[in-house]
């Protein structure tokens, strides 16, 4: 069977409002693959803002795949959650990132977004309080069925560092580049 | 040897950890970086020192960095891609005042593909988890450390460890692999693909 490894870093965020930030992760694959070895899914550590706007979390990602067809290629999800100073967490932005099925080094920023306030109470509720509205169904982040009624606002971006392994994917006629 | 008898792949790791830089400028005395590495089960050291101590550095004319040169050599030897080696680099410093001190953890993947990277890696430090602590490390000049820095390589079990970010750190590595291809892996970027 074929093999695939992901390794890298989730480097960071950045242009978020919130004074410190984490995100939480997870790896979505399709019923083919299958994890060897690695954690699937994981919390990074809490950085705070820093000077350039960005929050640093430098979080190592190993995980190795084994495949036995192409259809659910790995993505990776990922929940950036804000930490205020009571101790307070919530959603801040969803992103989904397709992985690259390229050998070798890929700089990947992923934009994100989050659901936005509905009405102006809950808008002067968010401002005040803070809090935000979540998704109950988190299919949606990386399904793209039902997405019509969804507000959505854009939020920063997160920075990820990946290198891609790929074995025996030629053997099976695999053709990627 | 005939290829069907190839289970082990060799990785030859050398660089060597250039500078760090805080882009607010180098209060400290003498700065020095501790480096080990981390890998997987899989994994073996063929030869090389897998962690070692820089001299004691201090900035010259350009005031925000600090230049270590510390070389690096290695050779793994390993079946399994992952568990890939990483790099811990303990950034400290000496003060006449406050002693011994620490200025950030940065943690980097040795490069998977065969060829020179110049990796920056950003420095993190734990934060004071009270108010108290927070004004004692500004006070002292001393900061909460981890009671072990391989914890960060894990990436599990950090129970939302609290950081900042404070400048980073540069090292250029090079890896040269053998039998990595004849075991069917396959690690090299297309040529049409542009190295950034």
């Amino acid at each position: 069977m074929a093999e695939l490894h992901i390794l890298g870093n989730i480097h960071g965020a950045s242009n978020f409002k919130y004074q410190s930030l984490f995100c939480r992760y997870s790896f979505q694959a399709g019923p083919n693959w299958t994890v060897v070895s690695g954690l699937p899914e994981g919390q990074t550590v809490s950085g705070q803002l820093g000077s350039s706007q960005s929050a640093v979390w430098s979080h190592p990602l190993d995980i190795h795949y084994i495949t036995k067809g192409l259809q659910g290629w790995p993505k990776l999800l990922l929940h950036v959650s804000c930490l205020d100073s009571l101790g307070r967490t919530w959603t801040v932005g969803y992103s989904c990132c397709s992985l690259p099925a390229v050998p070798g080094y890929h700089e990947i920023e992923l934009p994100c977004w989050a659901p936005s306030a509905a009405t102006l109470t809950d808008r002067i509720r968010q401002y005040f309080l803070g809090g935000s509205h979540q998704l109950l169904q988190t299919d949606i982040i990386n399904i793209g069925l039902d997405r019509l009624k969804l507000k959505t606002e854009s939020r920063g971006t997160v920075k990820l560092h990946i290198d891609i392994v790929l074995r025996n994917f030629s053997q099976f006629g695999v053709e990627y580049k | 040897m005939r290829d069907s008898e190839v289970t082990h792949f060799l990785v030859s790791i050398s660089g060597q950890i250039e500078f760090a830089s805080f882009p607010a400028g180098v209060f400290d005395e003498e700065v020095y970086v501790q480096y080990e590495f981390v890998w997987g089960p899989d994994w073996a050291v063929k030869s090389g020192l897998t962690s070692g101590v820089s001299q004691m550095a201090r900035p010259g004319s350009n005031p925000e960095t600090v230049v270590f040169n510390m070389p690096v050599e290695l050779v793994f030897s390993s079946t399994n891609v992952s568990g890939w080696p990483q790099i811990i680099l303990t950034v400290r410093a000496k003060n006449m005042m406050s002693g011994d001190s620490l200025r950030g953890y940065a943690l980097a993947l040795t490069p998977p593909t065969a060829g020179v990277r110049q990796i920056t890696s950003p420095l993190l430090r734990p934060r004071a988890a009270t108010m108290l602590g927070e004004w004692l490390a500004w006070v002292t000049g001393r900061y909460p450390e981890l009671a072990d820095p391989k914890m960060l390589a894990s990436g599990k079990d950090n129970y939302l460890l609290r950081t900042e970010s404070y400048g980073n750190i540069t090292m250029s590595l090079s890896m040269i692999s053998k039998d990595l291809r004849k075991l069917g892996y396959d690690n090299q970027p297309p040529a049409y693909k542009e190295s950034s």
